[in-house]
């Protein structure tokens, strides 16, 4: 039994509800291999890192699955290049089993979900804190200044953001 | 004048990760530069174990186009 990750971007421009179509329709393409799916869920729409076939968002959907044979992999990436709603796809082997994860249905084409990403920073908060208290006065210059680079990083994260938002 | 070097801890080792997600992005930052670049091992300090693991999580991470190449690739 093997543990299985497909992170796949679709096409941006499609509906609500061809993208339901396509979830359906991959579900149904990786349940003719006997396997057993774990999660299937949408991400939600997200701007790439790089444009992609000159899209500069993606719709992101992640599926995890559990199978006994895995001489169908080849078959099934060959699908996913085939089919044209897909616009990019990786498929990764996993170590343990996945937890299940509740699909929280994002609402695609939503900006918020971009924001909700950008407030999950708790366990930053917590390191820097940690290190902060270890650290010894002569040592914390350098903290400092690493901490600030940080922060003009976030900052100008935020000011992408606030672009995007004004596009 | 004398240089003091601060002892440099693997990220990874102080907190308790022992396995690297590709998809945690927000982690993955913390170890490119602003052109995206990978920073060494010996700049970071993490250890061989962790880098290998992190080397390949930003590049899944690169090619499912949830981090950059390049920087400038992303204003294109």
């Amino acid at each position: 039994m093997r543990y299985y990750e497909l992170l796949y971007i679709v096409n941006p421009n499609l509906e609500n509800d061809r993208v339901k179509n396509i979830i359906d329709e991959i579900g149904k393409e990786v349940n003719k291999y006997k396997v057993s799916i774990i999660n299937h869920n949408l991400w939600g729409k997200k701007r790439l890192a790089y444009p992609i076939n000159k899209n500069k968002y993606g719709i992101y959907l992640l599926l995890q699955f559990s199978a006994e044979q895995f001489d169908f992999l080849k078959d099934f990436e060959r699908f996913l290049i085939l089919n044209k709603s897909v616009i990019r796809h990786q498929l990764v082997r996993l170590d343990e089993e996945p937890a299940k994860v509740e699909n929280v249905e994002p609402v695609i084409a939503d900006k918020d979900s971009l924001k909700d990403e950008g407030s999950e920073i708790p366990n930053d908060d917590t390191k820097v804190d940690l290190k902060d208290a270890e650290d010894t006065v002569e040592t914390k210059d350098k903290e400092s200044t690493v901490d600030a680079e940080n922060v003009d990083v976030e900052e100008s994260e935020a000011k992408q953001e606030i672009k995007e938002e004004n596009e | 004048m004398t240089f003091t070097t601060k002892k440099k801890y693997c990220y990874f080792k102080e907190n308790g990760i022992t396995f690297i997600d590709y998809k945690d992005v927000r982690l993955l930052r913390r170890f490119i530069t602003e052109q995206g670049k990978i920073i060494p091992r010996r700049v970071t300090g993490s250890s061989a174990k962790m880098h290998r693991q992190l080397v390949r999580a930003i590049k899944q991470s690169r090619n499912i186009a949830l981090m950059p190449f390049t920087s400038s690739s992303a204003d294109g």
